[in-house]
This record gives structure tokens, sequence and C-alpha cells, in this order.
């Protein structure tokens, strides 16, 4: 087959560009209203301690919202995704440490 | 023909010691997120002196938090996540040559929008200098352990904003490069990892926002 006609097969395959947009587009969408939800919730007459984790847990979502959609781990292989948790997963582990004292700590 | 206009895409983005671009595109995204969480890491030490200093001066970290500019810090945070999302776009799009010109005007997209944040950084900064936040003699809070939480604040936005830099850098150069070479650009692993290095930038603001611009506010 030319190289002509592999070209103009591929483009006769290839997405419209709204195809393309339409996923992450609805993403940021929802992105931006968690943030909003967020600041929105800073301002709340609620104690200091349920407002952070409130803000953490919106924080969390967003970053899963960022690593598999636009970063593009949900058609990642299980490999790719072990991988990608490292960081998290090491995070975690640092985070448990010191909370197993500071927590404690009255 | 000359070799320079009969080779394929394929072949203008592999590299040695590579035999198929697949391997190296899965090499290479890989090699990325290993790097990404060395990144985790490297910012995590931060986090975690930032969380145990909080919870030795948690008044302090509360009133100091409500000094920082929510107008800014909220913009930024819009602004990023904008550009992530299309960054997200770009490899989607890369990889069909009829949408090369589509996933580079994003990746323009997505620089111009990292420069705005960085401009709005400045303005920020400019008007935390103003009401002297800057830790040191004329710093304007007195609560013990406020000095630290504005340490914290112009070290982590100060790394942050240097990652940014990096990854403005990247994008344009992919962006150019690109232009140049459109079958290049459709193959190339290069797309994948630039796109990941952004949304790395985008998750550690996501972070430094929560900590640094949403504590002190409301009663």
């Amino acid at each position: 087959m030319s190289r002509a006609s592999t070209q103009r097969r591929q483009d006769s395959q290839a997405p419209t560009i709204a195809s393309v947009v339409r996923r992450p587009a609805w993403v940021l969408l929802i992105l931006l209203v968690i943030l909003a939800a967020n600041i929105g919730a800073a301002f709340l007459p609620v104690p200091h301690f349920a407002k952070t984790a409130f803000n953490l847990l919106m924080a969390a979502l967003t970053i899963a919202g960022i690593a598999f959609i636009f970063m593009e781990l949900d058609h990642k292989g299980v490999t790719m995704r072990l991988f990608a948790a490292t960081g998290f997963i090491w995070l975690a582990i640092l985070f448990l440490l010191i909370f197993s004292d500071y927590g404690a700590r009255s | 023909m000359s070799r320079a206009t009969t080779y394929s895409a394929e072949e203008a983005a592999l590299r040695e010691p590579w035999e198929d671009i697949a391997r190296q595109r899965q090499a290479v995204e890989m090699g990325m997120w290993a790097f990404l969480a060395s990144e985790i890491l490297f910012f995590t030490g931060i986090f975690a002196g930032y969380t145990i200093y909080r919870s030795t001066y948690p008044e302090a970290f509360w009133v100091a938090g409500g000094h920082t500019s929510l107008f800014y810090g909220g913009t930024n945070t819009a602004i990023l996540l904008v550009s992530s999302a299309a960054m997200g776009i770009v490899p989607s799009a890369a990889r069909w040559p009829s949408l090369g010109s589509f996933a580079r005007t994003m990746l323009w997209v997505a620089a111009l929008l990292g420069i705005a944040f960085l401009v709005l950084k400045g303005f920020e900064y400019a008007e935390d200098f103003d009401e002297h936040l800057f830790p040191g003699p004329d710093f304007e809070i007195h609560e013990r352990g406020a000095q630290l939480f504005f340490a914290f604040y112009w070290c982590v936005t100060a790394i942050h904003a240097i990652h940014l830099i990096i990854g403005i850098g990247l994008v344009a150069r992919l962006a150019i490069a690109g232009t140049r070479d459109p079958r290049w650009f459709s193959q190339t692993p290069a797309v994948q990892a630039t796109a990941l290095y952004w949304g790395l930038v985008d998750v550690i603001w996501t972070i430094v926002f929560v900590i640094l611009y949403l504590p002190g506010r409301g009663s």
C-alpha cells in the first residue's frame, strides 16, 4: 500500500475534534465545580478539622480526575497504574508514620 | 528519492535502543511515571514538614492561611485546570495527522495559560511583599508560628513556579518541533511524556492550593 493511501486511510479513521475534546471538557467542568465547592466550603461555620478534611477529599477527587482523564491513566494497564501509584504509596506511608506520632499527641 | 522524504512517521520518532515505537512509547511512559513518583516524594518532604508544623502551631497556621490571596490562588487553580484539560487532549489528538495542528494549538493554549499563571503569581507576590508577608523582622502577623507558614508558602510556590517554567519550556519546544516535523510529532513519545509532566504540575498545585489558600477562611 502506498504512503499516500495509508495516509488517506488514517485520515478517514481519525476522530473529529469534537469527539476528542468532549470528555476532557466534561471532566474540566466537573473539576471547576469541585474547585468552587471547595472554596465555598472553606467559608462554612464548621470546625476547622471538618473543613480541612472536606478540602483534602475534594483535592483527592481533583487529582483522580487529572490522573485518570487528563493523564490518561484510565487507558493504561495494571503495570503502568502501579508505577503511577508508587509516588502516592510512598506519600501514604510517610503520612501514616507522621500521624502515628503527631496524631497520638494530646 | 532521498531518505529525508521517504521515512515514515515511526522511523522519525524511533530512537535507539528500541526496535519498535510501541516499546519505546511504553518505556518512556513508565520512566516518566517513575520520575513523577520521585517528584511526588520530593514535594512530600515539604508537605510532611508543613503537616508537622501545622500540628504544632494549629492556630497560627489557620490565621496565616487567611492572609494568602484566595482570589489569586483560586484563579490560578482554575487556570491550571483548564491548561491540564488542554494538555490532556494533546496525546489523543497528536497521533492523528489530520488533528496534528489542533494538538499543537492545544500545546500553545496550555503554555499561554502557564504564562498567565506566572503573571498572576507575580502580582500576588508583589501584593504579599506590600503586606509584609515575607518572614523577617517586618513580618505582619505576630502569632507565634505564622512565619513558618509563610516560609512554606514562599518555598512551595517558588519551587512549583520553577516546575511550571520548565513545563512551559518543554511544551513550547514540543510545539515548535512538531510544527517543523509533523510526522515525528504524530508518533513521538515526547508528547505523552510532556503531558504527564504538565499533569504533575497541576497535581502538586491542587495540594498546594488546599493547604496554603483555604485555611483561615470564614468564622
